[in-house]
């Protein structure tokens, strides 16, 4: 396999699972440019260690990228501790033009308000349940792959999924669902 | 699973996640493309420069270090050598030990693990290895005594990391 046969391989799985790795890094992180920092660095990584292989690579199987992008995040979040303590007060300006971002696509200004709310439920969520639910969610994954990639019990996602769901009832009005 | 929370479920399951931003694709896109550059960074890798580099001064340094060790010990072997023979001089005893050899000997020289101080400042230990030697006579009945000490100096080579 050539190398621009690989190039065009990987830019082909990247745009149809980019928007899902992406938002899974959203809810890794606390703004919308470190979610975009975290997702790079991730691909980024992946790709390096593939290149290193001598026989011909293909994309990686979605729970291995979510992983990535998880051990991304964690090292990432270390980082940005030590960095927020200069950056305190632009940050905060920052998270706060953050709160209007939509993490859904939105056709109609009924579907925008709705992804919106949702959006805002999510955010609000514990980050361990906002995983779970991304993963299985969005991410399309099974409970026993969301185990391997956050390194939990199959049943422990299975919970923390169904407590995610309730916990999202009732933020959300049902009318408005 | 009751039907409210299906009811979520299925309201999630429409939603779907918003595009990427032109501008991000291209970044990612770009990375699918450094496959040459990432081989070159590899080679570059590869010569490590800076650490033979250091490894390499570090072991002229403990050359260094063990010449200067070796001459120092040659001189004062000779030293208690000159010291032996005035002192077997002045013994008019004949039934005492007299001291008839002492020899200062050089026996190598090895690395220990790096140490780093309590500043952060590596420092590489270079341990010399050295074996006193002495030897008594009673020249009334010829009989000998030996006694060998082994002694060692611990140096400690600040390794260069800039």
């Amino acid at each position: 396999m050539t190398n621009d046969n690989l190039a065009t391989d990987w830019k082909k799985w990247f745009h149809e699972n980019g928007t899902r790795l992406l938002l899974f890094a959203r809810s890794k992180t606390n703004n919308e440019q470190d979610a975009q920092d975290v997702l790079q660095e991730a691909i980024l990584r992946l790709w390096k260690s593939y290149s290193n292989k001598t026989e011909g690579f293909s994309p990686p199987q979605l729970p291995l990228a979510f992983t990535a992008i998880r051990n991304t995040a964690i090292d990432h979040a270390r980082k940005s501790i030590r960095r927020q303590a200069r950056e305190q007060h632009s940050d905060q300006v920052f998270r706060e033009s953050e709160q209007l971002l939509n993490w859904f696509e939105s056709s109609s200004i009924i579907k925008k308000e709705r992804a919106e709310e949702i959006t805002k439920a999510l955010k609000k969520l514990p980050e361990k349940f906002r995983d779970v639910i991304s993963l299985k969610i969005w991410g399309e994954l099974t409970f026993l792959e969301i185990s391997k990639t956050l390194n939990i019990p199959a049943n422990t996602a299975a919970s923390r999924y169904r407590y995610a769901l309730d916990a999202l009832r009732k933020t959300l009005k049902p009318n408005t669902l | 699973m009751d039907n409210e929370l299906k009811e979520i479920e299925n309201s999630l399951n429409e939603l779907k996640p918003s595009n990427l931003e032109r501008e991000f694709c291209k970044k990612i896109n770009g990375i699918f493309d450094l496959k040459t550059e990432i081989k070159d960074s590899k080679t570059k890798n590869k010569k490590i420069i800076h650490l033979v580099f250091t490894q390499k001064s570090v072991t002229a340094a403990a050359i260094l270090i063990a010449f200067i060790g070796v001459f120092f010990a040659f001189l004062n072997d000779s030293n208690r050598n000159n010291l032996k023979s005035i002192s077997t001089k002045n013994e008019g005893d004949e039934n005492r030990f007299v001291p008839m050899k002492a020899r200062n000997t050089f026996e190598g020289v090895s690395e220990d693990e790096i140490f780093i101080s309590e500043d952060k400042r590596p420092y590489q230990p270079v341990r010399y290895k050295f074996s006193d030697s002495f030897i008594w006579k009673n020249k009334a009945d010829g009989s000998l005594i030996e006694m060998n000490i082994p002694s060692q100096r611990l140096f400690y080579v600040p390794i260069k990391t800039d």
